[in-house]
């Protein structure tokens, strides 16, 4: 090679690597016309937006069948397959629809997420039994990911029991899962312990800008991170609590990006999280999922600015609702039994929007044991010390009668 | 006749420690100055006159040796007074076996890394206390070495007791030293047959200055009177460190440096789920205490109102149970800061446990009988009664010294465990 072709391909190659990185954000962002964007997962690209089958179109208490086919076209020809199922989603129907309306397509087409129920397991056997039922019912002989089903504080007992992680890993090298991993709505405490069991390909968190703080949810998605694991990313929009946003949470996002719409701006908050390879939102109509694909058709990741409107808005939030707590934070200075009094308000406060009793149990339940609001003594130390005068000892009171029937419901 | 001084003062000493722990009589100055609570405490409660005392207390060994094992350490005594039942009986010298460095390098080593965790089943000290406040681990620890010393005499000071290890070392540089005049010596053996610590070799006029416990029972015994104790006359002095003892010590610092990082993170994980602990002022929290406390258990007998326990199957320290004694903690009162030697209590002062909250005094409004009692009574002036109400804590006042419960006739009060101790 002449000196002058191989400078001339050197600079190309440079050239081509800075476009690659500068033009393709944080994450290795790669972007093709008429689809959304996709992320690069170890070996395979991944849509940034997954679709989420926990609240399927509804009709007479039905999966609307018609719908769904529509939108899993729609999604298909915008290079959004990825499918998010479980066992227990929508009554365990979801595995059945989604089995049925996948099947016109080439299996390495779409990639198919599912997850095994731990509450279900009573012996090791069977985690094997049910993994077999799921292919089944989803028409599939293997499934792209794979999870342990929401480890959280009450289910890692059990989940260690009947060593779930032994008998799926197993599956893993007969080549049945292709990527294993667990969703998890418990403390960081437990986290910390559950990423040990094996060398996870992928965790899926409850990420969203509200949570980041409330819950802790950065410190979950800081442990993973440190040990490389890419998160795929469930609650993006709480529920629909990010969507509903109150008058003054709403006026703040119109304010700075009159453009934006709640939706879009909590999914592209979390896609933007450098360590996040799907962000899955559940769907129920296709009208829904036309938005949500525009969004990530023209995905470019957060600016500062922006994430900073999010903190505010998050404050926002925060500070609404039925108890009127800013979040200061003057109560948790003085309490001696250590609870996260803002914390436990804000999600009540959600739950008040929402209306969630599911949603209650599984965010309350990401707060440690001595955290929640049972270890009240009733001391009064934190009254003394609220700016805004709560009868603070009353309304822990009443969130843990409200969790421990929305415990008893699930 | 210097053994027989020596041995008179020590047994002294072991009285006073004696009564000293179950309540008697509190030699301070005594529990201040043991070994491996001193260093534990400058971990713990760090004060310079702590340092200086650690510091005397090793100077003073690098005098004369170490001493501390047959003077000062009441184990030591007590395994002394056992082998007089025993006769001599050392019949071939002890080998100086290097599984002691690791021994200590372990414990101290987690030791500094912040949890007493093992030391505490090891330090001659603690066995003592908890032996003499009938604590199982220390009634089963001191019958141990009782029969270890009938067999081997002070087998567990020469060749366990990590105390008695970092002494033996610098004892090994001290410039008192215990020798044989060479030019008096007969090679009779009478020393070598009686040492307990099994450090001479009579053949080759040679004792082992590591291992000797300063006892001086060979002293007295030598017909020759060829035993000297003092500056050891710089004859055949080559200092060589051997391979062997080259190697014992890199892997000795090696172990050392594992167990630091063991220690700091055992002292990150034991007890830190423990929240329902109520605590002498001073010892911050359960974490803390489970990890500096070393359970000698010299508080127990010195609170004045008995409200302390020692280690249960609740709790693996020292912690106070209001069901106990008096039921509350005396305001006026901080005896068990003062003795304890380990930092595990902190050494606060009066002012300051009468400004430390330690749990929490809350009335139940319904079961009130609205008599007043606790009024009055409560130290802090914390309570208070509006006509016919229910009286009411001041909760920022309250520091949780149980007094008011003790008074009220109608159970309307509960004290409450904190997380963490707090100035009010």
């Amino acid at each position: 090679m002449k000196r002058r072709d191989f400078i001339k391909s050197s600079l190309l190659a440079l050239g081509g690597t800075t476009l690659m990185t500068t033009g393709c954000g944080k994450g290795k962002l790669i972007k093709t016309q008429g689809q959304v964007i996709k992320r690069r997962f170890k070996d395979i690209d991944i849509p940034l937006l997954g679709f989420g089958c926990m609240r399927l179109p509804m009709n007479n208490n039905e999966i609307d069948m018609a719908e769904l086919d529509k939108m899993a076209e729609y999604a298909m020809a915008h290079g959004a397959n990825y499918f998010d199922t479980a066992y227990m989603y929508v009554d365990g129907k979801s595995e059945n629809a989604i089995g049925k309306v996948l099947k016109k397509y080439d299996r390495s087409s779409f990639i198919l997420a599912d997850k095994s129920p731990i509450y279900k397991m009573n012996s090791r056997e069977d985690v094997r039994k049910i993994f077999d039922e799921q292919r089944k019912k989803c028409q599939v002989d293997y499934f792209d990911f794979y999870m342990c089903h929401n480890i959280n504080a009450n289910t890692v007992d059990q989940y260690k029991k009947v060593r779930m992680v032994e008998e799926l890993a197993k599956l893993k090298d007969e080549g049945l899962i292709k990527y294993f991993g667990f969703s998890f709505h418990g403390t960081p405490e437990i986290l910390q312990d559950v990423v040990k069991d094996y060398n996870w390909d992928f965790a899926q968190l409850q990420v969203n800008y509200l949570d980041w703080d409330v819950v802790k949810a950065h410190e979950q998605y800081n442990i993973v991170q440190a040990l490389g694991i890419p998160v795929t990313v469930m609650e993006p929009l709480r529920g629909g609590g990010l969507v509903n946003l109150s008058e003054k949470a709403l006026a703040k996002l119109k304010e700075n990006y009159p453009n934006s719409t709640p939706a879009e701006f909590g999914l592209r908050w979390a896609a933007s999280q450098n360590n996040v390879v799907t962000v899955l939102s559940g769907m129920s109509n296709l009208t829904q999922m036309k938005e949500n694909i525009a969004t990530f058709e023209n995905f470019t990741p957060m600016s500062e600015e922006e994430i900073k409107v999010a903190d505010e808005m998050a404050k926002i939030i925060q500070s609404q609702g039925e108890i009127n707590c800013t979040a200061c934070k003057y109560c948790t200075e003085v309490c001696p039994k250590g609870i996260n009094i803002p914390a436990i308000f804000s999600l009540y406060n959600q739950y008040k929007v929402t209306k969630s009793a599911f949603h209650l149990k599984i965010y309350y339940e990401t707060l440690s044991e001595s955290e929640r609001a049972n270890n009240c003594i009733k001391c009064g130390l934190c009254n003394k010390n609220c700016p805004q005068n709560l009868p603070i000892p009353d309304l822990l009171a009443q969130v843990q009668k409200d969790y421990e029937k929305a415990k008893s419901e699930a | 006749m210097l053994y027989k001084i020596r041995f008179g003062i020590a047994i002294l000493i072991l009285i006073t420690a004696i009564l000293g722990i179950t309540g008697i009589f509190y030699p301070l100055a005594l529990f201040d100055i043991q070994i491996a609570p001193l260093i534990q405490r400058i971990i713990s409660d760090f004060t310079v006159i702590t340092l200086v005392i650690t510091i005397i207390m090793l100077l003073l060994t690098l005098l004369f040796g170490r001493f501390y094992c047959s003077l000062l350490c009441p184990l030591g005594t007590i395994q002394e007074i056992t082998a007089l039942f025993r006769g001599e009986g050392n019949e071939e010298t002890r080998k100086n076996l290097p599984v002691k460095y690791f021994i200590t390098a372990i414990t101290i080593g987690v030791m500094i890394g912040g949890s007493a965790l093992l030391i505490r089943y090891l330090e001659p000290y603690t066995y003592f206390g908890s032996a003499f406040t009938l604590s199982i681990i220390g009634i089963i620890a001191i019958i141990a070495i009782i029969v270890l010393t009938v067999f081997k005499n002070r087998y567990f000071c020469t060749n366990i007791c990590p105390a008695g290890c970092i002494l033996g070392l610098l004892s090994k540089l001290s410039l008192y030293k215990m020798y044989i005049d060479k030019n008096e010596c007969l090679s009779c053996g009478m020393c070598e047959r009686n040492c307990p610590s099994g450090c001479i070799d009579s053949g080759e006029q040679y004792i082992d200055n590591e291992t000797c416990v300063k006892c001086l029972k060979c002293k007295g015994l030598c017909p020759k009177d060829a035993i000297k104790y003092g500056i050891k006359p710089k004859e055949e002095v080559k200092f060589s460190l051997k391979r062997r003892s080259l190697i014992i010590l890199g892997a000795s610092l090696a172990v050392l440096a594992g167990a630091v990082k063991a220690g700091i993170e055992t002292g990150k994980i034991l007890g830190e789920k423990i929240k329902n602990v109520i605590l002498p002022a001073g010892a911050d929290n359960a974490q803390r205490m489970l990890n500096k406390c070393l359970n000698c258990n010299l508080c127990i007998n010195a609170c004045p109102n008995k409200i302390l326990t020692k280690s249960n199957k609740e709790f693996g320290a020292v912690h106070i149970d209001y069901t106990k004694g008096e039921k509350y903690c005396k305001y006026d009162c901080i005896e068990c800061a003062k003795v304890c030697p380990s930092g595990a209590i902190k050494k606060i002062s009066l002012e300051e446990k009468q400004k430390t909250r330690i749990s929490m005094a809350v009335i139940n409004p319904e079961k009130c009988s609205k008599t007043g009692e606790c009024i009055n009574i409560c130290p802090m002036h914390a309570i208070t009664k509006e006509g016919n109400e229910p009286a009411k804590i001041d909760a920022s006042k309250c520091i949780g010294c149980g007094r008011c419960k003790t008074v009220c006739k109608s159970n309307a009060i509960e004290i409450f465990a904190i997380n963490d101790q707090q100035r009010v």
